[in-house]
C-alpha cells in the first residue's frame, strides 16, 4: 500500500506533480505546508482565489477525521472499542460480583451452573463465578495484552523495518531473512514452545506475542521505506547534510504513521485473537483471573448442558476483535481514498 | 497403581467384605432405574442374556497405555487392555460388587488354602498346581509351564523400572536376587512342570492377592527375547484376546484367541479401544452407536442432560470406587515440612463442594482409607471442613498471613475446575496458590521427582482389597523415591515398624485393627489431605450384552457380548 499525501476534495493529480517538495511535517500531526493547499486552492477554484484558499484550509487530521467519520462502520467499531476499554477500566467498580468468587447459589443442587437470574445476570459457570463480573474483567486481561504485546511487536517492526529498507546491504538481507524465517514458522506452534519453556504470565504472554507478531509489520514497514527513500525530499535532506538518523525520524517515519495506524488496529484484533487462543490451550493468563479465551476452554465441556457457558466469551471475543477490524479498514480508506473509490 | 484419566490412582478397586455390602445394596439401586440415586453397583443389561459369538466391542479412552508389559505397566488403562491378553495363576470372579473380590482359578487349578493344603499350616509357603494343556496364544502356540511362572516372576522382579517389586519382598530370596547375590529365588520353586511352590519369609495374609496382580501375569520367554525393549508394545500372553496392532494415540485392535483354553469364550470377535478421545466426544459418539463404553465414564457437565433423557438414562452404570484423591504435600519442600501447616490445610479444603462440584459421583472423605478398605472407620471424620481452625493453626504455624505456593493437577477434566475450588479454598485461609495445570503423563513423571512439586491433586485406585495396598505405595520410604508413589515423600520409622509387624500378623480381625492404628498415626501427621472418594459412572450401548462393572477390574470386555 502506498500513502498519498491527503489533500483537499478537489482533484489536481494534474498539479500535483508540479507542487515543489517541501518537507511535510505529518507526523507531528501540523498542517501541511501552505505551498500545496495554496496549488489545491487554485486547482479548485481554477484562478487564483483568497476566499478559496480559506475554504480548504483544512489541518491533514481534521480532513482524515472527516472521511473516517463518513464510514459507518467504523464508528461502529469506534463505539464498541469505548464501551469496551470504559468497561476494562472500571471493571472494579461496576462488575457486579467479585469474578473469582465461587458461589453457593452459583451452583445446582447438581453441581451445575445456574442460568441468567437476578442475582447473576448472565448465568454462572462451572464453578458458581458470576459470568458477567467474569467478561468484565476478561476484558482487561484481552485489551492488556492486545495493546502492550501490539505495541512491542510494533516498535519491533519498525525498527527493523526502518533499518533494513534505508540502509539496505548486509543488514537488510539479514533482517529480512529473518522475518521470512519467522514467517515461514508456525507461529502457534512458536508461542506455544515460547511460553512452556517460560512460566505462563501476562507479561510472558505478551512478550511471545511481541516476538511472534513483527514480522508483518517489518515487512509492510520495509516495503514502504524502500520508496520512499528513492523520493526527491529524502535526496534534498540528504544533500543539505541530514543525519540518517534525523532522515529516518524528521523525513522517513512521518511518512509511516498511517500504515503504522492502519497496521495497528487490524494487529490489535490479530492480537487479541492470539490471547485468547493461547488462554485457550492453557498457556495464557493462569487461573482464577478470568480471560476469555480460558472461559471457553473452561465451558467447552458444558456446550450441551449449558451453552452460554461458551457463548458469552466467544460474543465477546468476536465483538472486539470485529472492532478492530472495522476502525482498522476505516482508518485505511480515511488515509488513502484512492484506494477506496477503485 | 496409577489412573492416567482422572488421576493417579492403583487400579484394581476391590470393594471389600464387610463394607461392601452396604455399597452394594446401595449400587444395586442405581444400577436398576439407571442413575436415579447417586452410587451404585452395576447389573446386566435387560437387552439380551443369551451371550452370542462374534461382533466388535468399540471402548473409548482419552489417554492410550503407557507400557502392555505386565512386568511395568500400572496405569488403570494398562491394566485394563492387559486383562484381555494375559493372565495369571489366579482372578476375581466376574461379578459386580462383593462377589467380584472373591479370588477364582485362572491358569492355577484351585485358589490354595489350608484347607487344602495349598497353604501351609504356618502360613508361609503356597502351592499351586497348574491348569494342563493352556497354551500361549499364537505365534507362540506352546503349552504353559511353571518354569514360565517362575521365568516371569523373576524378569519381573529384575526389571529395572518395575514399581512394585516391594510387594514381593517377603518371597524368600527375592533380597538376594534383586541384590545380585543369587541368580534365581530361591522361594520361587519349580516343584514339577505343573506344581509352583512359593516360600514367604513370614507370613502374609495379603499375598493371593499380591500374586493376583498383573505384575505376576505369565509371558513366554522366546517372545520377550525377540521383542526385548520392545515387548511392551507387542504383549502376548495366555489370555482370551491377541493383540493384532497398536496405533500410537489413535487405538489398540485386539482379536479372539482361537485357542482360548476356557470352552465357550471369548464371545467377542474384536475389541477395538480407541484412544484419543475426550470424555464428551465419547458420549456423542455413544450417542451416535460410534463407540459402545464409555472407558474414562459419563463427563460431570453431560451427567444432569444424560439422566433426563428416558433412552439414555437405561445405559447407565454405576459402581462406587475404592480409591481416593488426595492432595499431597511434598514435605521435603517448605512450608509443608511444619506439620501444623499441613494439618491447617486439612481442615481448609470442602470436600461437599468437591463432590458437589462433580454431580455427585463422588463421596466425601475424611479419613485416609476409602470407604470399602478394611481399616476403614465407618463415621470417623480426621479432619473436617472448618476454615477458622485452618487460619488459628497457620497461626500457630507462624504463618498468621498465609503464604504463596504452587498447586498442581492434570489437565484432564474435571480436576482443573476441581482443583481451582481447592484453591479457592486455600485463598479463604490466606494461602495464594498459584494454580497449574499440565498434561497427565508429564504430572505423573513430576509428582515422582522428588523436591519438584509443592502440592497437588493425587488419586490412588486399590490394586487389591487390603490396606497394605494403601500404606506401601502412599506411606512407605520405600515408596519416597524418585519414580515412587509417595508424592508427599513423607514417611516414618515408627509407621515403618509398624507396617513390617501388622504384614506378619496371622489373625485377619487383630491385623486391620492394626491397620486402623496406622491411619490414626498417619492422620496426626497429615501428609495428605483426603478430599473424595470417586463413584464410576459409565454407560455402554444398547447392543453390548452381559455388561456388568467389575469392583477390580472395572469394565471386563472378556465377558461382554455384542446382540
Amino acid at each position: 500500500m502506498s500513502y498519498v499525501p491527503p489533500e483537499g476534495p478537489g482533484s489536481h493529480k494534474t498539479i500535483s506533480g508540479l507542487e515543489p517538495e517541501t518537507e511535510i511535517d505529518l507526523g507531528l500531526g501540523s498542517t501541511v505546508s501552505g505551498t500545496s493547499e495554496i496549488a489545491s486552492a487554485v486547482g479548485a477554484a481554477g484562478m487564483w482565489s483568497p476566499d478559496a484558499l480559506l475554504i480548504e484550509h483544512r489541518s491533514l487530521w481534521g480532513e482524515i477525521w472527516r472521511r473516517f467519520r463518513r464510514d459507518k462502520f467504523a464508528m461502529v467499531g469506534v463505539v464498541a472499542i469505548i464501551i469496551l476499554v470504559l468497561v476494562a477500566i472500571l471493571a472494579p467498580w461496576i462488575a457486579p460480583h467479585d469474578p473469582t468468587k465461587q458461589y453457593d447459589s452459583g451452583l445446582t443442587m447438581q453441581g451445575m451452573p445456574v442460568g441468567p437470574s437476578h442475582e447473576f445476570w448472565l448465568g454462572t459457570d462451572t464453578l458458581g463465578r458470576d459470568l458477567l463480573s467474569r467478561l468484565m474483567y476478561g476484558a482487561r486481561v484481552s485489551l492488556v495484552v492486545g495493546v502492550l504485546a501490539n505495541g512491542f511487536a510494533l516498535v519491533l517492526g519498525v525498527i527493523f523495518g526502518l533499518t533494513a529498507g534505508y540502509f539496505r546491504g548486509w543488514a537488510e538481507t539479514l533482517l529480512m531473512r529473518m522475518t521470512d524465517v519467522m514467517m515461514a514458522f508456525p507461529i502457534i506452534l512458536l508461542a506455544v514452545a515460547l511460553v512452556s519453556v517460560l512460566k505462563p504470565s501476562i507479561w510472558i504472554l505478551i512478550l511471545v506475542i511481541g516476538i511472534v507478531y513483527w514480522t508483518p509489520m517489518t515487512r509492510v514497514i520495509h516495503g514502504e521505506v524502500l520508496s520512499i527513500r528513492e523520493k526527491e525530499f529524502v535526496d534534498a535532506a540528504r544533500l543539505t547534510g541530514c543525519s540518517s538518523a534525523r532522515i529516518l525520524w524528521r523525513h522517513i517515519l512521518p511518512h509511516l504513521v498511517a500504515v503504522i495506524l492502519v497496521y495497528t488496529s487490524l494487529g490489535l484484533a490479530t492480537t487479541i485473537l492470539f490471547e485468547a487462543t493461547l488462554s485457550y490451550i492453557g498457556l495464557g493468563v493462569q487461573p482464577p483471573t478470568p480471560s476469555w479465551g480460558q472461559m471457553i476452554a473452561e465451558g467447552q465441556n458444558y456446550y450441551l448442558s449449558a451453552p452460554h457457558l461458551v457463548l458469552y466469551p466467544g460474543l465477546a471475543i468476536m465483538i472486539t476483535v470485529l472492532a478492530f477490524n472495522l476502525v482498522g479498514d476505516g482508518l485505511r480508506d480515511a488515509f488513502d481514498p484512492q484506494q477506496r473509490r477503485r | 497403581m496409577t489412573k492416567s484419566i482422572s488421576q493417579r490412582t492403583a487400579v484394581a478397586v476391590v470393594a471389600v467384605v464387610a463394607v461392601v455390602a452396604a455399597l452394594l445394596a446401595l449400587s444395586l439401586g442405581l444400577a436398576a432405574c439407571g442413575g436415579s440415586s447417586g452410587g451404585g453397583g452395576s447389573s446386566p443389561t435387560s437387552s439380551s442374556n443369551t451371550p452370542t459369538q462374534g461382533g466388535t466391542l468399540t471402548l473409548s479412552y482419552l489417554t492410550e497405555p503407557s507400557s502392555l508389559d505386565p512386568a511395568i505397566a500400572w496405569n488403570v488403562i494398562d491394566w485394563q487392555i492387559e486383562h484381555d491378553i494375559y493372565q495369571g495363576l489366579l482372578q476375581y470372579a466376574h461379578e459386580s460388587g462383593e462377589a467380584g473380590t472373591k479370588l477364582i482359578p485362572c491358569l492355577a487349578t484351585e485358589v490354595p488354602s489350608t484347607a487344602n493344603g495349598g497353604i501351609s499350616a504356618d502360613g508361609k509357603v503356597y502351592t499351586f498346581h497348574l491348569r494342563r494343556g493352556v497354551k500361549f496364544q499364537p505365534p507362540v502356540n506352546r503349552e504353559v509351564t511353571a518354569e514360565d511362572f517362575k521365568y516371569s516372576f523373576e524378569r519381573m522382579m529384575s526389571s529395572p523400572r518395575a514399581p512394585a517389586t516391594s510387594f514381593y519382598m517377603g518371597v524368600v530370596g527375592a533380597d538376594e536376587f534383586m541384590k545380585g547375590k543369587a541368580t534365581e529365588i530361591s522361594g520361587y520353586k519349580v516343584v514339577d512342570p505343573t506344581t509352583i511352590q512359593i516360600t514367604l519369609k513370614s507370613p502374609d495374609l495379603s499375598f493371593l492377592n499380591a500374586v493376583t496382580m498383573d505384575f505376576c501375569d505369565v509371558v513366554p520367554k522366546e517372545w520377550v527375547d525377540k521383542w526385548t525393549k520392545q515387548f511392551n508394545r507387542h504383549p502376548l500372553g495366555t489370555g482370551p484376546f491377541v493383540f493384532q496392532k497398536w496405533t500410537a494415540g489413535r487405538e489398540i485392535v485386539l482379536t479372539r484367541n482361537p485357542q482360548y483354553w476356557e470352552a465357550g469364550k471369548p464371545y467377542l470377535d474384536t475389541i477395538d479401544y480407541q484412544l484419543s478421545f475426550s470424555p464428551s466426544t465419547a458420549l456423542l459418539k455413544l450417542e451416535r452407536g460410534e463407540v459402545d463404553v464409555l472407558g474414562d465414564g459419563v463427563p460431570t457437565a453431560d451427567l444432569v442432560r444424560v439422566q433426563a433423557d428416558p433412552n439414555l438414562k437405561k445405559q447407565i452404570y454405576s459402581q462406587p470406587l475404592v480409591a481416593i484423591s488426595y492432595m499431597f504435600m511434598n514435605v521435603d519442600m517448605k512450608p509443608f515440612d511444619n506439620v501444623k501447616v499441613r494439618q491447617a490445610l486439612s481442615w481448609a479444603i470442602n470436600r461437599d463442594k468437591l463432590v458437589k462440584l462433580q454431580g455427585g459421583q463422588a463421596m466425601s472423605l475424611w479419613q485416609f482409607y476409602p470407604k470399602g478398605m478394611p481399616g476403614y472407620q465407618e463415621g470417623k471424620v480426621m479432619y473436617g471442613y472448618d476454615p477458622a481452625k485452618a487460619k488459628q493453626l497457620l497461626a500457630e504455624a507462624g504463618y498468621p498471613n498465609g503464604f504463596k505456593t504452587m498447586l498442581y493437577t492434570d489437565n484432564v477434566d474435571p480436576n482443573p475446575k476441581l482443583w481451582t475450588s481447592v484453591q479457592a479454598d486455600l485463598a479463604a485461609v490466606g494461602v495464594q496458590a498459584q494454580l497449574k495445570t499440565m498434561s497427565n503423563n508429564s504430572y505423573y513423571t513430576q509428582q515422582g521427582t522428588p523436591g519438584l512439586l509443592t502440592a497437588g491433586s493425587f488419586g490412588w485406585w486399590m490394586d487389591f482389597p487390603d490396606p497394605s495396598d494403601w500404606i506401601g505405595p502412599l506411606f512407605s520410604k520405600a515408596s519416597a523415591v524418585e519414580g515412587g508413589m509417595n508424592s508427599s515423600f513423607w514417611w516414618s520409622p515408627q509407621l515403618e515398624k509398624m507396617f513390617v509387624d501388622a504384614q506378619k500378623m496371622t489373625d485377619p480381625a487383630a491385623r486391620i485393627k492394626k491397620y486402623s492404628d496406622m491411619q490414626d498415626y498417619i492422620a496426626t501427621q497429615a501428609p495428605y489431605v483426603p478430599c473424595y472418594q470417586p463413584i464410576q459412572t459409565t454407560m455402554c450401548t444398547p447392543t453390548t450384552g452381559g455388561f456388568y462393572l467389575h469392583p477390580v477390574y472395572e469394565i471386563d470386555p472378556t465377558q461382554y457380548w455384542k446382540n
